[in-house]
C-alpha cells in the first residue's frame, strides 16, 4: 500500500485539538426533582445500560479519532501496490467482421456491452478514454473518470464496413503499451491477425470462428475488341470446413432500384479462398451491376459485390500543328485497347499544339513562340540545357523520364505567376510547366521537338498521353468496385474543387476536393462536365469473410472493480460519524 | 400574604359556607362515639357498680323493676392537627399548601375547635401550639405566613412518632403534603390511625412532580437531599417516570381507601377555595 499524497499525513495533527475538545467536557443541565427516589428506581432497572453510558464518552472520542483518521488516510489517497488501477484506453473494433451475427446479436453489440461493463466496473474510480479502430483510429471521448461520458461515447459507436488496419494499433500503441503506465484494452474479434498485437495491448476477444462465405474480389470489364461482351471476374472464400453449394446471382440494377437477374451461376465453394472465376455476359449494358451469393450466413455484407460497369470513354484530342503526323500518331497509338484517347476535331477536350497558342480550354503546347498568356519574356535559345526535376513523381510525368529528354531549342521565358513548374533548367528556365490563364489551362513543353528529334523518341507519345489524360483529369481509370475506405479520384475533374456526390443511401454529400473516400457499400454517383460517373464499393476482404479467430487468444487482464481505498475510508468515516451523531443525539435529546 | 385582609375575607367566606353546608354551629356539636355527660340522651345501659346514682332512670325502674342508667352524648371540642409538609419538595407549591392549611385552620378556630399546626421535614417543627378561639386566627395565619421550607428529607414516619409523643390527645390529623416520601407513607399513616386519630390526607402535586419534559444528558438533583446523578433521559425514561408517579399516587389512594383515610388530591392550578368547598360538600374531613 502506498500513499499518493503523503503530505496529508500532517493532517493527523488535527487529532490533537480533537482530543482537547473532548476533554473540554460540557456540563449537563442541572435539573431538580422532588421525586429523586422514583428516578433512582427507574435507573436501577436500567443498570445494564449504565456501563454503556459511562463508556459512551470514551466511545465517542474513539469514534471521532477513527473518523478523523479515516478522513486523513483518504486524503493521502492510498493505493494498493497490487491494484492495477491505471488509466485505460478502451479500443472498440468496429470493422466489417464485427458485424457478424452470433446468437442473434452482432459482435459489435457484444463489444459495446463489454466496454460498458468495463466502464461500470471502473465505477468512476479510474480514468478511461474510448476510441474506435477499423480503417482509422478515432477517439470518441476524452480521458475521463465520468462513467456517463464514457457510456455515451460507447453508445455512439456505429458499425462500419471497413476492413481492420491492424498496423494502426501497432504503430499507435507499440511504444505506449510498452511503457506500462496505462492499459490499452482492445475489444475485438481478432480476425485481423491479432497475434501481431503489441505486447501491452490487452485483447478482449469477442465471438468465435463462424461459418461464412463471401466474395473477396470482383471486377467487371468490357472485353477489348468485343462489342458489349462483359467479363465479370470474382473470387469467393469460405470458412466452412466442408465444401458449400451456393448460387451466384448476377443482376443489373436500374435507376429505380429494381434489378434484372441476368445469370444464376451455381458454385461449389471450397474451404478457404477459392480460385477466381470469370463469367462473360453478352450484350451487357453499362450501369450498376451486382453479384450476390444466395446464402444465409454470419456476415451479410460480403455476400454482395457492387460493380460499376462503364464503356470506355476516350479523351477527345485535336491537333493544331504543322507537324500533324507525329501528333496524330501519338494520339492514335492510345486510341485502341482501352480507348483512352480519341483523335477528333469535334468538341475536343485537349488540343495538341506546336509553336502556337490554341484558343482551347486545355492544351499541350510544344515550342512556345510569339505572344501568349502562358509565357512572357520569351528570349533566345538556351545553349546547353541540363533538366532538373522540380516535382518528383508528378502524375503527368510518372511514365516519362524527363531527365533524359532532349530539351533542344528551349528558350528563355518566364512562366506566369502561379505556374506549376515540373521541370526546369539549371538556370531556372521552365522546361515543362502547367499554367492557367484567362480560364484556360496549358502544359507548356519548352523544346523544339523537330530539332530535338523528340518525335522519334519513345517518350513523345508517352508524354502526349500522360499530359492529355492529366489535363482531362483522367489519369486513373475507374475500377468496377473498390473496397471501403479507398480514396478514389473522381474522373473528369481538372481542378481540386469539392463536388456533390450521392452516396449509397441516396444522400448528397460534398467531397473533399476531387478525392472521394468510400465509406459505405453500394454505389456513389456524381456528374461533371465529362459526364456521369458511378463508383462502386464492396467489402472484398478475405480476413473479414473468413471470420477466423480460432487461434486468437483473449489476453485481457482482470478489471479492478469496486471502491478505491480512499472512497472506502471516506465511507468508513461517514459511518463512524453517523454513529457518533447518534451518540450526540442521545446526549442531547435522549 | 396569608394575613392580607383580602385573603382573610376569602377565609370568612369559606367559613360561612362551612356553616351552611355542615349545618348549625360547629361549636360543641362535633359528635363523637364517646358517651358522656352531655344533655342529649343517647341510650340506656344496665346499672353497674359505681355508676352515678343520678343517672338512674327511676321511671323505668318503676315500670320494669330494672335499674338502668341514662347515657348522654358527650359533646366535646375537637382538636385539629395540621401537619404541613415543609420540605424542599414543597417549595413550588408551598404557598398553595399554606393557603389550604390556612383555610382549614381558620374554619376550625372559628368553630372553636382546638388547632395545632406542625411543619414536617426531616424533623417536626411546631408552627402553632394548640389553641382555640377566633382570637387565635390572626396569630395562626401569621405563623403560617412566616413558615419556611427547610432542608432535609421528609421523614414522615419519624415525624408521626414525634407528633404522637407531643400530642397524646386524639384529634383530626390533616396531612398536607405531596406524599412523595422516599420511605413511604404507609407506616406514618398507620401509626397515626393506631393512636386513634382521624387522619385526612390532602395531597398537593404540581406538574413538576407529575410530568417530565426533560431530554438528553442531565445532572439530576434531589431538592431535599442534594443528591445528584448524571442520567440520560429519553422519551422512554420520561414516560417511565410519569408512570412511576401515577403508580405512587394510586398506591396512596388504595392505601387510604383500604384504611378509611380521607384523601383529596389537588394541584396549585386549582383554586384552594374550590378544594375546600369540595371537601365541605363531601361532608367534611371524613373518609
Amino acid at each position: 500500500m502506498t500513499a499518493l499524497s503523503p503530505i496529508y499525513f500532517w493532517a493527523f495533527l488535527s487529532l490533537i485539538p480533537l482530543i482537547g475538545i473532548y476533554f473540554l467536557k460540557v456540563r449537563p443541565h442541572r435539573k431538580s426533582t422532588t421525586a429523586y427516589f422514583l428516578w433512582e428506581k427507574i435507573f436501577q432497572e436500567k443498570r445494564t445500560s449504565s456501563l454503556f453510558r459511562r463508556l459512551r464518552d470514551v466511545l465517542s472520542l474513539l469514534l471521532m479519532l477513527l473518523a478523523f483518521s479515516a478522513v486523513v488516510l483518504a486524503l493521502t489517497n492510498p493505493q494498493s501496490t497490487s491494484d492495477d488501477r491505471k488509466d485505460a484506453l478502451i479500443l472498440i473494433d468496429h470493422s466489417a467482421s464485427m458485424n457478424a451475427t452470433e446468437q442473434g446479436t452482432t459482435r459489435l453489440a457484444r463489444a459495446k456491452d463489454i466496454a460498458s461493463e468495463i466502464v461500470q466496473a471502473f465505477n468512476g474510480t479510474q480514468r478511461a478514454a474510448v476510441a474506435t479502430v477499423a480503417h482509422d483510429l478515432v477517439y470518441r471521448s476524452h480521458l475521463t473518470d465520468n462513467p456517463r461520458q464514457l457510456l455515451d461515447a460507447i453508445e455512439e459507436v456505429d458499425a462500419t464496413d471497413f476492413a481492420m488496419r491492424s498496423e494502426l494499433i501497432t504503430n499507435s500503441f507499440n511504444e505506449a503499451a510498452g511503457r506500462g503506465d496505462h492499459r490499452i484494452i482492445l475489444i475485438s474479434d481478432g480476425c485481423f491477425g491479432a497475434a501481431d498485437l503489441p505486447e501491452g495491448v490487452e485483447l478482449f476477444k469477442v465471438g468465435e470462428s463462424q461459418e461464412n462465405v463471401g466474395i473477396v474480389a470482383a471486377d467487371a470489364r468490357y472485353l477489348p475488341g468485343e462489342v458489349g461482351q462483359l467479363a465479370i471476374y470474382f473470387q469467393v472464400a469460405s470458412s466452412h470446413e466442408e465444401p458449400v453449394q451456393a448460387e451466384l446471382l448476377v443482376s443489373r440494377l436500374d435507376d429505380e432500384g429494381g434489378s434484372e437477374l441476368l445469370r444464376l451461376v451455381p458454385l461449389d465453394i471450397q474451404p478457404g479462398v477459392n480460385k477466381s472465376q470469370v463469367y462473360k455476359i453478352e450484350n451487357a449494358e453499362p450501369g450498376r451491376w451486382q453479384i450476390a451469393l444466395d446464402v444465409e450466413d454470419a456476415l451479410r455484407a460480403d455476400n454482395v459485390a457492387y460493380l460499376a460497369v462503364e464503356r470506355p470513354r476516350p479523351v477527345r484530342v485535336a491537333v493544331k500543328s504543322d507537324d500533324r503526323f507525329f501528333f496524330e500518331n501519338s494520339v492514335v497509338a492510345f486510341s485502341g485497347g482501352g480507348g483512352l484517347l480519341q483523335l477528333t476535331d469535334q468538341r475536343p477536350q485537349i488540343v495538341l499544339a506546336k509553336s502556337t497558342t490554341p484558343q482551347a480550354e486545355r492544351s499541350l503546347i510544344f515550342q512556345p513562340q510569339g505572344e501568349s498568356p502562358f509565357w512572357s519574356e520569351l528570349g533566345e535559345e538556351l545553349e546547353e540545357v541540363a533538366p532538373r526535376l522540380l516535382i518528383e513523381d508528378h502524375p503527368a510525368l510518372r511514365f516519362v523520364d524527363a531527365m533524359s529528354m532532349p530539351f533542344v531549342g528551349a528558350r528563355r521565358l518566364k512562366a506566369p505567376e502561379g505556374a506549376q513548374v515540373w521541370v526546369a533548367s539549371d538556370e531556372g528556365v521552365p522546361l515543362i510547366y502547367r499554367t492557367t490563364a484567362a480560364g484556360r489551362t496549358a502544359i507548356v513543353v519548352n523544346m523544339d521537338p523537330v530539332a530535338a528529334e523528340f518525335y522519334f523518341s519513345a517518350w513523345f507519345p508517352v508524354l502526349v498521353h500522360s499530359t492529355a489524360t492529366h489535363l482531362a483529369g483522367r489519369e486513373e481509370s475507374l475500377q468496377a468496385t473498390y473496397p471501403p475506405n479507398r480514396v478514389v479520384t473522381i474522373p473528369g475533374l481538372t481542378t481540386d474543387t469539392a463536388v456533390e456526390v450521392v452516396d449509397p443511401q441516396g444522400e448528397a454529400q460534398q467531397t473533399d476536393g476531387k478525392s472521394l473516400r468510400l465509406r459505405d457499400l453500394g454505389f456513389y454517383e456524381t456528374s461533371n462536365e465529362s459526364g456521369d460517373w458511378r463508383i462502386a464499393c464492396s467489402l472484398l476482404s478475405s480476413k473479414d469473410t473468413m471470420l477466423d479467430n480460432a487461434e486468437v487468444e483473449d489476453s485481457s487482464k482482470p478489471i479492478s472493480r469496486g471502491w478505491l481505498p480512499a472512497q472506502l475510508l471516506t465511507m468508513l468515516a461517514i459511518v463512524v460519524l453517523t454513529g457518533e451523531s447518534l451518540l450526540y443525539q442521545r446526549r442531547k435529546v435522549g | 400574604m396569608l394575613t392580607d385582609p383580602a385573603f382573610i375575607r376569602r377565609l370568612d367566606s369559606l367559613y360561612l359556607l362551612a356553616r351552611r353546608v355542615l349545618g348549625g354551629s360547629l361549636q360543641a356539636d362535633r359528635r363523637t362515639s364517646k358517651k358522656g355527660t352531655g344533655i342529649t340522651f343517647a341510650d340506656y345501659a344496665e346499672y353497674s357498680f359505681g355508676a352515678d346514682y343520678r343517672s338512674i332512670d327511676w321511671r323505668v325502674y318503676a315500670r320494669f323493676e330494672s335499674l338502668v342508667v341514662k347515657l348522654f352524648e358527650l359533646e366535646e371540642d375537637a382538636t385539629i392537627y395540621i401537619l404541613l409538609d415543609c420540605s424542599q419538595s414543597m417549595e413550588s407549591k408551598f404557598l398553595y399548601a399554606r393557603q389550604l392549611a390556612a383555610a382549614l385552620g381558620y374554619i376550625a378556630l372559628n368553630s372553636l375547635d382546638r388547632l395545632a399546626v406542625h411543619g414536617m421535614g426531616d424533623r417536626l417543627v411546631p408552627l402553632l401550639d394548640p389553641c382555640r378561639g377566633r382570637g387565635k386566627a390572626l396569630p395562626f395565619l401569621r405563623a403560617l405566613d412566616e413558615a419556611q421550607t427547610f432542608s432535609g428529607d421528609t421523614r414522615f414516619n419519624n415525624c408521626g412518632r414525634v407528633f404522637q409523643a407531643r400530642h397524646d390527645r386524639r384529634g383530626i390529623v390533616i396531612v398536607i403534603s405531596d406524599f412523595l416520601f422516599p420511605a413511604g407513607f404507609e407506616e406514618g399513616l398507620k401509626f397515626l390511625q393506631y393512636h386513634k386519630h382521624e387522619v385526612y390526607c390532602l395531597q398537593v402535586q404540581d406538574d413538576n412532580d407529575t410530568r417530565c419534559d426533560w431530554k438528553g444528558d442531565l445532572d439530576l438533583h434531589c431538592v431535599e437531599t442534594d443528591q445528584h446523578q448524571r442520567i440520560t433521559v429519553s422519551p422512554r425514561e420520561a414516560k417511565m417516570y410519569e408512570q412511576a408517579v401515577v403508580d405512587w399516587n394510586d398506591r396512596l389512594q388504595r392505601y387510604c381507601s383500604k384504611r378509611g383515610i380521607g384523601l383529596a388530591s389537588t394541584s396549585p392550578d386549582l383554586p384552594f377555595e374550590t378544594v375546600i368547598q369540595e371537601i365541605l360538600r363531601r361532608g367534611g374531613l371524613v373518609a
